[in-house]
């Protein structure tokens, strides 16, 4: 299966809605039911271990290579890697909260922390990986080219997927 | 072990209780009474405006483009620039909200519009402190004297200077 899309910004849209569903939470805690809160967390958590980071992992495999390769440094992508590695520590704090989820104001400080910090770090990543992406490999590799990498690296995260499930 | 950064470092320690506090205001945000989240809030901003931002925009011109230099890749930095154009923006966000405050709206109004730029400020500045001591601090250990770096640390001095003092921005 190949890929429609055409840029990194389009591979980062679907993504998008869950970025939404993350603030939603941080505005709720405190003022959703528990259960209702816990039914956010699972989602959150669910597209954080089975969505973002299979997509992160794919990126340093499959894109970084690429953008180390036109831009002849190979340090360039080692600071998005060390942004990945965070968001595994944010999907660990999500997993932790999840599980003793409370009412306690304590909890609530702790969950509105999390989600709040991650809701802008993925937001931050997400602008400057794009921004990478277009000032190395769009200005210097042809777009149907650019195409097939975007395609390579969905079927790795798709393969990353199929491994956890 | 005594590295050239040393001094780049120790100022980062010496900025962590304050982005610290950025979370404990955040923690306070529904529990302090109004007087006392305004007077923190006015606090906190004013330590976003005299010393956060004049430090990261001596970043961007000094060490940013010696990073880069060294690493023989201009784009190498682009994206640590980028984090700071964010807290720049979250902190104009911020000082929006300290006037609202200020003119008498109520903090009820404005807490999740708080909370989510404190803690947003919070989790960015801790990340990107940490990326710079892990990724970029290490290469200039590795490839600038210590008096080459005696020389860099005195102009991004002059820079947050002229900052601080509405020279430069």
């Amino acid at each position: 299966m190949t890929t429609t899309k055409q840029t990194l910004h389009d591979e980062h849209a679907e993504f998008v809605p869950y970025l939404d569903l993350i603030r939603k939470a941080a505005d709720g805690v405190g003022e959703f039911p528990p259960g209702a809160m816990r039914a956010m967390l699972d989602e959150i958590h669910e597209f954080l271990s089975h969505k973002l980071i299979p997509h992160a992992v794919a990126e340093g495999r499959v894109l970084y290579p690429v953008v180390r390769q036109v831009s002849g440094t190979p340090e360039v992508t080692v600071r998005m890697n060390r942004c990945h590695v965070e968001l595994g520590r944010f999907a660990d704090e999500v997993a932790r909260l999840r599980g003793s989820l409370g009412t306690s104001p304590r909890q609530e400080q702790e969950l509105r922390r999390v989600l709040y910090g991650l809701h802008t770090v993925v937001r931050v990543h997400f602008e400057e990986e794009e921004d990478l992406y277009s000032s190395t490999v769009e200005s210097t590799i042809p777009p149907e080219t650019a195409r097939k990498i975007l395609g390579s690296m969905e079927q790795a995260a798709r393969e990353l997927r199929e491994l956890y499930e | 072990m005594r590295t050239v950064t040393a001094p780049l470092r120790k100022e980062h320690l010496d900025l962590l209780p304050h982005i610290e506090r950025l979370r404990t205001i955040a923690d306070g945000v529904g529990v302090l009474t109004e007087d006392e989240l305004r007077r923190e809030v006015d606090s906190i901003h004013g330590f976003l405006t005299r010393h956060l931002m004049p430090h990261a925009v001596a970043e961007d011109r000094v060490l940013y483009p010696k990073v880069a230099e060294l690493m023989g890749a201009p784009r190498a930095t682009a994206t640590m620039s980028h984090d700071h154009v964010e807290v720049v923006r979250l902190a104009e966000e911020l000082g929006e909200l300290r006037v609202e405050l200020a003119e008498g709206r109520r903090p009820a109004e404005v807490e999740l519009d708080l909370r989510r730029v404190l803690y947003g400020l919070y989790a960015l500045v801790r990340v990107h402190f940490a990326e710079e001591e892990e990724i970029y601090l290490p290469i200039l250990d590795e490839r600038l004297s210590p008096e080459e770096a005696d020389e860099l640390f005195g102009s991004m001095e002059l820079v947050a200077k002229a900052v601080r003092q509405g020279l430069m921005r």
